[in-house]
Formats: C-alpha cells, structure tokens, sequence
C-alpha cells in the first residue's frame, strides 16, 4: 500500500509533459462520450441509422485512439504487425464492425488509462534503478576566479579545486587542500565506520561529507573517478541478458501471435460454426488481445536484476553480470585462499630464530632479497626490519612462485622461503615451534635461520562459514600455500570442513578444476581469493569473487564479483540476494501467467469483461513491478 | 567502436525489445543492446559518424515516436 502511495504521489507531483497530455486526452476523451451515452440514451431509439450512432461517438473513439491508430498504421505499412497498437485498433474497430459504439469507445478508453498507469509505473521503477545506480552527484562546486560556481561534473578538469559543504557527496576523486573532515564510505566499501580525511589525504567520489566543508583537487576526471567506474560496471552488469530473460523473450516472441490467432479464431470461426451471436464472440475475442501483451513478463525480469545488482552496489558488493545473481543461489560448494580472504593478511613478524649467524644479519639478509617481492610476507618483513639496512650488491633476484625467492650475494647463493624451497637444495632446516608462516633463510649452503610470520582471522569469519552452510553449502574448502599446521588451526578455528595446505599458485587452480568436476550438475561453486596467483582459481570457478581492498588488480578485472570491503561476511549476503531476487523473479512470472491464464479462460467462457482482460494486462504488470521493488528491502547484512 | 545512446520516449519493455531486434539486424550494426530500465542503447559497429543517422532512419521505420541522442 506504501509502495503504490509512492506511485501515486510521485505520479502526480512528477507527472511528465507527455503524461499530462495523455490525461488531458483521456478527460476530453471521456467527456464526449458521457455526452453521446446522453445523446444515445435520450435523443435515438432503435431505428436510428447505424451511422449516426457511429458518428455519434466517433469524436470521443479518435481522441483517446488517434495516436493508437496512428501506430498501427504506421506499423503495417512498414510490415511489423504484432503490436499492441495493433490489437488495439482492431480491438476497438472490431467493436464498431459489431454494432458496439460503446464498447469500442470504452477498449480505447480503458487502454489510455492503463497505458498511463502503466507509463507511471515504469518511470517511478526507472527512478528507483537510477538512485540505486547513481553513487557520486551529477554536479561539483568548482571554484573559478575566485568564486564557487555548480557546474556538470563532466565539466571539471583535473587539477581544479572543489567544494564539498557538510551532508554532501563527494562528485570527483581528489585530494584534500584545505579542512578535516569525516566521510561516511559506504558507499563505495559498505563499510558504515566513518574515516576521518585531513589535508593532503586522498578522498575518492561517493563519500558522503559528514562534518566539515573541505576544499578537494581534482585528481580524477568524471570518467576515470571511482563512482563512475563503479556505476559503469554495475550498468553493463545489468545490460546482460541471463538465461531466464532470454527464456521471457522467446516466450514474449510465440505468446502474444499465439493469443492474436486464438483470438481471431474464436471471434471468427466459432460463431460460424456454432450459429451463436457474432458481437459476443468478437467481444470475448477482443478481450484475448487485450490480455496478449506479455509487458508484465518482459519487465519484471530485468527490473529484478537491476535492483538486486543495485542494492548489493549500495552494499559495497560488485556484482559484474545478471547471471551471477541467478546461478549463486545454486551454490553448494565454497572455496576460499586463505591470506587476506579467511585472514586479515596483515602479517606480524611472531619470532626470528638465527642459527649459525647473528639476528641482526639475519635481519640484513632478509630485508635485501624481501624487497624484491610484492607479496604480503616479504612486505611484511621489509615494515617489520626497516631498521636493518639492506645490502646493496645483491643480484639475480627470482621469485619461485609458492616457494620464495633466491638471488645471489656476493658470489654466495642466497634463499629465502619455505621449508621445501630449502630442502631442495639440500639445506635441512630448523621446525618453528608455534604456528604459522616460517621464511627459511640460508647463504651459500648454511642455513641462518627463521622469521616465523603469523596472520589473525578476520573477524566474524566462523559466523560466515556456518552461516554459508545453513544457505545451503555442503562443503567448504580452504587452500593455501601455507604450512600444514597453520591451515589446520585455521580451518578449526572458523568451521571449515577441509583445509589444503603447501599449494602452488597452479595447484590451486587444478584443485579448483578438480572440485568443479566432482559437484553435481546443478551445484555451483563459489572461489574467494585475493592474490594474483588466485586469478586462475577465481576464472575456473563457477563464481569468482574477489576481494576489493586487499585484492590485486588481476583478481579484481577477472572476478564475477568484488567485495569492497573484504568482509567474509558477504558472501552469505550475496547467496541471500540471489535466492530472494530468483524467488522474487519466479513469483513473478508465474502470477503473470496465472492472472493471464485464468482471465483468458474466463474470456473465452464468456465470464469476464473488458475491466478484466485490462487488468490481466496492466494490473499484472504494476504488481509484477510493486513486488521487484521489495527486493531493495530484503536481505539486509547480518 | 562503441557508442552509446540515451533513449526516449520509449515506454513498453515489450517496444524495446523489437527495437533492439531491429537495430540488431541492420548490416552496419555488429551488436546492440537496448536496456530498457536506463533508457540506454549501446550498439558496436564499425562506422561512427554515420551512425547516428542509420540508426535513426531505423527507428523511423519501425518505433517513430521513439529519439534518441549520442551520450559517448
């Protein structure tokens, strides 16, 4: 009820120019044809001339029908016939061939009125798609020759400075020049904490400005700033077809010349054949046209995407395709990398074990050959031993993807990795006594020692992990190329069922090729990882999400999904979305088909009247579209 | 080359989609797609310049209520 007083409130206050015309067209219309009733009723009898009456209601017949004959003119004389332009003047000059002024009168009427409720309708859904969609204002407050001016963000250069007052919304990534504020980012990481931003820190488009007004240069123009990155993604998203609206299409294609040819069938030879009266056959025929456009069908469905794919946008979670949402309530089988996926990735050096050398040249060796390195580990051990200075001359430095690295110092050969990177060189090493990520280190052929590494699970990951399984997943895996020990303790700490522990990059993705070959045929499974060496994974999987703020730029371009914020905690949100948004989808159709179907029985028996078949038509669109929106409601994250 | 497109006065999903097929089909066109919820058309093809006014003679033919107006 709430929802159809925002319709008819929005309706009227936003009515646009064409609507109020049609209204205009459709008080004139009914005007004139409450007068010629009068006329019929007080001024002709049954022996007037049938041209008369014809020519009695003709007036109030072209004004509502003009722009509908028009139409369907037009149409046929182009050659495309199937349209509702086209039933609808053969609906209202059937009803005149019949005898039936009014009648013809009333279809035309009828189809106004619900064409303008229907035009109502479609504009308030386009405008609640287009708030989902719009993260960042469409104007920024530059500042030229010395005075603020609103202009077309489009408009503004990088390098111009910015005004963004308190409660507004940053319209452009920038940097702060003046003033400390705090910005609500959720938008763009779901993340609702406010960041506190002073001058010289970055600010990017979406944020909404809490406190202060700040000054912001233009880093970014409109077309490379975030929000409208983001907003690009989420439109060509939802400009794709997923099979349920393919089906709605081809089905739209056979539906409507289907009823057309029923439709003329029992208006034209039935009667024949069974000698009843003509005008009531064309009349339950003309009700079947009116009920054979398949609008309700052919919006509902991609109004359901748009909205989910919206809302989880607004939830800080990318969703890249339309059908992600509707193979993700399909999941059954969830897989995960373990650093920054399951754990914060923000690694704490825990011990350092020197053997045969001292810590602080342990320290040294370890700074030198890390810093070749982007991955978490060596990062983490570059913060953690700033101090140590590094030695210039190293040399030959390779990475060995899973293992670590190797280069060479002075002359002597130097390693720096996990215990298998080690033992192949035949260098025994020593076993760290507590959990967690051990760096092997040895020079020439001596092993020096370790830098044991540890990672905290994030928080509310158990939560996830059981809350994925009462949606529905039946297995959950954790991959790693970690040690053993650590992937166990993790996998107990947070309920996950199987923990594969010491992979390589690719063995991760055969691991994941594996498990896609094993689950049954409408099972789907979920990757979640981060790392560049994930990118294969997140490819091969049935969905592919990637981690927003942690994730490399690989993981990100390839997944099906990004998570903005890294939370662990989406991925049930997003099975949520896509079981309401499918469920949502299917009501849809198939009350559509249900209205339509006992309507189109009821016409042919006989039992239905015009205000029937015009609700089968337009009724059933407006709930089709007033049940989509509920999907912006549902599914908030726990 | 890609181009982009608002559309309006288009207000049936059912029209839009018999739009779409029928700009799908033009021999200049290589693919279309019309989404009728952000009254956006992207169509790829070959040409640019021209475009604008195959595409328009198009919807004449077979929508001529319907406009439309290069966005990028």
């Amino acid at each position: 009820m709430i929802l159809s007083y925002e319709i008819s409130r929005k309706g009227l206050n936003e009515m646009k120019k064409h609507q109020k015309k049609e209204l205009l067209k459709i008080i004139v219309s009914a005007i004139l044809f409450v007068a010629a009733i009068i006329t019929d009723k007080t001024a002709l009898n049954e022996s007037t001339h049938f041209l008369i009456r014809l020519a009695l209601y003709m007036p109030a017949y072209l004004v509502a029908g003009f722009e509908v004959l028009k139409n369907a003119a037009c149409n046929i004389i182009h050659g495309s016939v199937f349209d509702e332009n086209f039933l609808m003047a053969i609906a209202g000059i059937g009803a005149f061939f019949v005898g039936e002024c009014p009648e013809a009168v009333i279809i035309m009427l009828f189809y106004d009125v619900g064409e303008l409720f229907q035009d109502v309708a479609v504009e308030n859904s386009r405008s609640s798609v287009k708030e989902l969609l719009t993260l960042a204002p469409e104007t920024a407050n530059v500042i030229r020759d010395g005075a603020i001016e609103t202009v077309n963000a489009r408009n503004v250069k990088q390098g111009e400075l910015i005004v963004v007052k308190a409660g507004e919304k940053i319209p452009l990534d920038g940097t702060v020049t003046q003033g400390n504020t705090a910005l609500d980012m959720s938008a763009l990481t779901g993340e609702s904490l406010p960041v506190n931003v002073c001058e010289g820190k970055s600010v990017l488009s979406a944020s909404i400005n809490m406190q202060n007004a700040i000054t912001v240069k233009v880093e970014k123009e409109y077309k490379d700033s975030t929000a409208t990155l983001i907003q690009q993604t989420v439109e060509n998203a939802v400009a794709q077809k997923p099979k349920v609206d393919k089906f709605i299409t081809k089905f739209a294609r056979y539906y409507t010349p289907a009823v057309v040819i029923i439709a003329v069938f029992i208006s034209l030879i039935v009667p024949l054949f069974s000698g009843n009266n003509f005008s009531e056959w064309i009349y339950r025929g003309l009700m079947l046209l009116v009920i054979s456009c398949p609008c309700a069908l052919v919006i509902s469905v991609p109004l359901g995407f748009f909205i989910s794919i919206g809302a989880a946008a607004k939830n800080g979670v990318l969703i890249k395709g339309c059908s992600t949402v509707e193979i993700l309530k399909n999941a059954s089988i969830a897989v995960f990398d373990k650093t920054g996926t399951i754990t914060k990735g923000n690694f704490k050096v825990s011990e350092i074990y020197s053997e045969n050398t001292t810590e602080e040249e342990l320290k040294r060796i370890a700074v030198s050959i890390e810093k070749f390195s982007n991955h978490p580990i060596a990062k983490a051990i570059c913060t953690e031993f700033c101090d140590s200075k590094a030695y210039d001359d190293l040399s030959d430095a390779e990475e060995i993807a899973g293992k670590g690295l190797a280069a060479v110092l002075n002359g002597e050969k130097i390693l720096a990795g996990n215990k298998g990177l080690l033992e192949s060189c035949g260098i025994d090493v020593t076993a760290p006594s507590a959990p967690g990520t051990a760096v092997h280190i040895a020079r020439g052929d001596v092993y020096c020692g370790y830098i044991l590494i540890s990672d905290e699970i994030k928080n509310g990951a158990a939560d996830a992990i059981s809350d994925l399984k009462s949606l529905g997943i039946k297995k959950t895996v954790m991959l790693t190329g970690d040690n053993a020990a650590t992937a166990k303790t993790i996998a107990l700490k947070t309920g996950i069922d199987q923990a594969e522990s010491q992979l390589l990059p690719n063995q991760k993705a055969e691991l994941v090729s594996e498990l896609m070959n094993q689950k049954g045929k409408n099972e789907k499974l979920i990757f979640t990882g981060d790392g560049i060496n994930d990118a294969p994974s997140i490819t091969s999987a049935d969905i592919g999400v990637a981690m927003g703020k942690s994730g490399t730029d690989i993981a990100i371009e390839v997944a099906d999904v990004v998570i903005m914020d890294d939370k662990i905690q989406k991925l049930p949100y997003l099975i949520r979305l896509s079981k309401t948004t499918m469920r949502i989808i299917t009501e849809n159709i198939v009350v559509s088909l249900l209205i339509k179907a006992v309507i189109f029985a009821l016409s042919i028996a006989g039992k239905s009247n015009m205000w029937f078949a015009i609700f089968a038509d337009v009724g059933a669109l407006i709930l089709a579209i007033l049940n989509t929106l509920r999907i912006r409601k549902a599914d908030k994250i726990k | 080359m890609i181009t982009v497109y608002k559309v309006k006065n288009i207000d049936c999903a059912n029209c839009a989609k018999k739009l779409e097929r029928a700009i799908q089909k033009l021999p200049e066109v290589k693919s279309a797609n019309l989404v009728f919820m952000t009254e956006k058309l992207v169509v790829e093809s070959d040409i640019n310049e021209e475009l604008d006014d195959v595409l328009r003679k198009e919807i004449r033919r077979v929508m001529p209520i319907v406009e439309i107006e290069r966005i990028s």
